[in-house]
């Protein structure tokens, strides 16, 4: 059985503008999207602002609630538990935000913010607690001095590390992360993506990674789903998505790269830039970017289509259907 | 090495009032710029390459801020202006742009208004001349409908398009030296190769030289003839970026090397630096890379290496550089 195994995943947004707010609108921020990833392994969702990676990672907490689709974590229905029991399910499901600093109350010690999820879950007797807490930093790579200090007498790594104790403080199956290296130096990143998939190793953890940057997600997963404006248009195992991408965005993601080794000099490779998710393109909302596009893309949104085992394309032209 | 005729900075120091004491930031760093030339300025939050940038402006406040040591453009030296001498230059002759264009540009006034601002300023245009030259730039940073978008509030603009207003503010009074500091970090990564073609082509078209700062060294590969990879307020390796970048010898830079993930196929583990980069008024005695440092000896504690000729040109400043192992593009 899958750990996580979401199906048709929609989240829609009201957008009310207009005097008075009259004219209401709606956004499609995740519009049909199928996920599954597998214990101990690593799942990239990449894409641009406001493609709906971020916004997919917290429907599958609930975080945000999603309109319609199926959230299986190891075997659950997410989206029917009741709120008390979907409360209680979260200790097998937890994330990390791109920026620990807004995420730690700031008047508590961290000791206090990792140690929470222990006392709301119940997870270990009061008397056993402290000690629990300081395995954890020590398993981070904090130091137990540290643990009545407050958030912001730490580094943005240090932070990082504090978030990734929490998480892991309830024992969690699925960790989903969001962007959890993209606020770090490149030198503390390594070092915080490192203590990840030793955790990984270690914990037989699922790791759903929400990511812009396609070399980090390169390097963390086995598998990886590209998004653009709300929709998954190309998902397949990591080495055959960046070394032989087939969708023109996946294409375009991955030529826009600067990649060390090319020399000097830079030539775009696309004009335009990102349609408002507000008022998508019809059809494939690539089209107008794309330069492969032909006249039945305008009209006929297209689906993932498999190319290869575990390699699907939303694009007919590439899949050979246009 | 000898000087430059554009742009020539010797021993810059730049340091900040702290509670007891001044803070480094900027320890006695050497930058040549030639004419048309692109130097990379690279490192980690904290390194001093946006300060170093500020001080080419005259920027940093006089009573929080000292800067010591000699900034000479063509020939001037700048780093005893008053005021009114640093405005001849600001935006006339060396302009700026920044990473987040939203904040750089005035919320409250068209795009159009802030440009023809520039134009009065610098160049004397007013009435219909400026808002012709603002128009002309708007398309020359690929700006669609140029003479609609003039009347543009910066909120109405993409990130991406903000950042072409404000490289059009930048260049239209035609300044010898465009400092760019971390002008794509904000931008989604399509959007960031479109404006680093952009930068490219109007620096040919111009003839201006550009200082670009950034922690990115794939973007940096992409723009600078030279770089300066920076640690702790000091250059630790200089050179031409192609040299550097394919064969690094400053440990620091091995190991930024090592720590990018995903420009080839999963080897293994990333190379992580260990610790942190120290912040300012922290800084270790001798070498200050030398307690992150794998190859650091008794002798790095205490000394501090100044840049010296290793190969090609390049530069570094490392008491060790002529022990480290080869560079094999893998391990630091």
């Amino acid at each position: 059985m899958s750990l996580l195994k979401v199906t048709g995943l929609e989240v829609r947004f009201p957008v009310r503008e207009g005097i008075l707010s009259r004219r209401h609108r709606e956004v499609r921020a995740v519009d049909g999207v199928d996920l599954e990833l597998e214990p101990g392994r690593t799942l990239g969702l990449v894409g641009e602002s406001g493609c709906g990676k971020t916004t997919t990672g917290r429907a599958l907490l609930r975080l945000v609630e999603p309109q319609a689709g199926e959230v299986l974590v190891d075997g659950t229905d997410v989206r029917k538990l009741a709120p008390t029991e979907l409360r209680r399910f979260r200790r097998h499901m937890q994330i990390i935000f791109q920026d620990p600093y807004s995420s730690l109350d700031p008047r508590r010690t961290v000791g206090q913010s990792v140690a929470e999820g222990l006392e709301i879950h119940g997870l270990c007797p009061k008397s056993e607690r402290s000690e629990r807490v300081a395995q954890l930093f020590d398993r981070v790579g904090l130091s137990q001095a540290q643990i009545h200090r407050h958030p912001h007498e730490f580094s943005g790594g240090q932070r990082q590390r504090v978030g990734i104790a929490r998480a892991l403080a309830v024992e969690p199956k699925l960790l989903i992360l969001d962007e959890p290296v993209s606020a770090l130096d490149v030198s503390v990143q390594a070092q915080v993506i490192n203590l990840l998939e030793d955790l990984q190793a270690e914990k037989g953890l699922g790791y759903l990674f929400v990511a812009h940057d396609m070399g980090v997600v390169r390097h963390v997963s086995q598998t990886i789903a590209v998004m653009y404006l709300g929709r998954i248009v190309e998902k397949g195992p990591t080495e055959e998505i960046c070394l032989y991408p087939q969708h023109p965005y996946t294409k375009l993601l991955i030529a826009s790269v600067p990649r060390l080794g090319d020399g000097k000099g830079i030539v775009a490779p696309a004009r335009g830039e990102l349609p408002s998710p507000l008022d998508p393109p019809s059809g494939c909302a690539f089209h107008p970017r794309c330069p492969m596009a032909v006249p039945a893309c305008r009209q006929v949104r297209p689906e993932l289509v498999g190319i290869a085992p575990g390699h699907l394309v939303a694009c007919p032209v590439v899949s050979g259907q246009a | 090495m000898a000087d430059s005729d554009l742009l020539s900075v010797r021993g810059l120091s730049i340091s900040f009032r702290g509670a007891q004491r001044w803070l480094p930031a900027v320890d006695g760093l050497d930058l040549d710029l030639d004419r048309g030339q692109t130097l990379g300025l690279v490192g980690e939050s904290g390194c001093g390459k946006s300060v170093t940038a500020l001080s080419l402006l005259g920027l940093l406040p006089r009573k929080s801020a000292q800067v010591t040591g000699s900034i000479r453009l063509g020939g001037q030296e700048l780093s005893q202006l008053d005021d009114d001498g640093w405005r001849g230059v600001r935006g006339r002759r060396i302009s700026m742009i920044f990473q987040d264009p939203m904040t750089a540009l005035n919320p409250l006034m068209t795009v159009g208004a802030q440009i023809e601002e520039v134009l009065r300023l610098h160049l004397g245009l007013s009435g219909k001349a400026a808002r012709d030259e603002a128009a002309s730039w708007l398309a020359k940073v690929g700006i669609p409908d140029p003479a609609d978008r003039l009347r543009n509030h910066p909120h109405e603009m993409s990130g991406g398009m903000r950042q072409r207003v404000l490289i059009a503010m930048a260049l239209c009074s035609r300044p010898e030296i465009l400092l760019a500091d971390e002008p794509t970090t904000a931008l989604d990564v399509t959007i960031q190769a479109q404006i680093l073609e952009l930068l490219a082509g109007l620096q040919q078209e111009l003839g201006m030289a550009m200082v670009f700062i950034t922690h990115d060294l794939g973007v940096v590969e992409r723009v600078a003839d030279r770089i300066h990879v920076m640690y702790a307020g000091k250059a630790v390796e200089a050179g031409p970026s192609r040299q550097i970048l394919s064969n690094p010898s400053h440990p620091y830079t091995r190991g930024l090397l090592g720590a990018v993930p995903g420009f080839r196929p999963r080897t293994g583990r990333l190379v992580a630096i260990p610790g942190r980069v120290p912040p300012a008024g922290e800084w270790p005695q001798g070498c200050r890379f030398a307690p992150r440092c794998e190859h650091a000896q008794a002798e790095c504690t205490t000394r501090l290496p100044a840049l010296e000729d290793v190969l090609d040109g390049t530069r570094c400043a490392c008491l060790r550089r002529r022990e480290l192992p080869v560079w094999t593009g893998d391990a630091a």
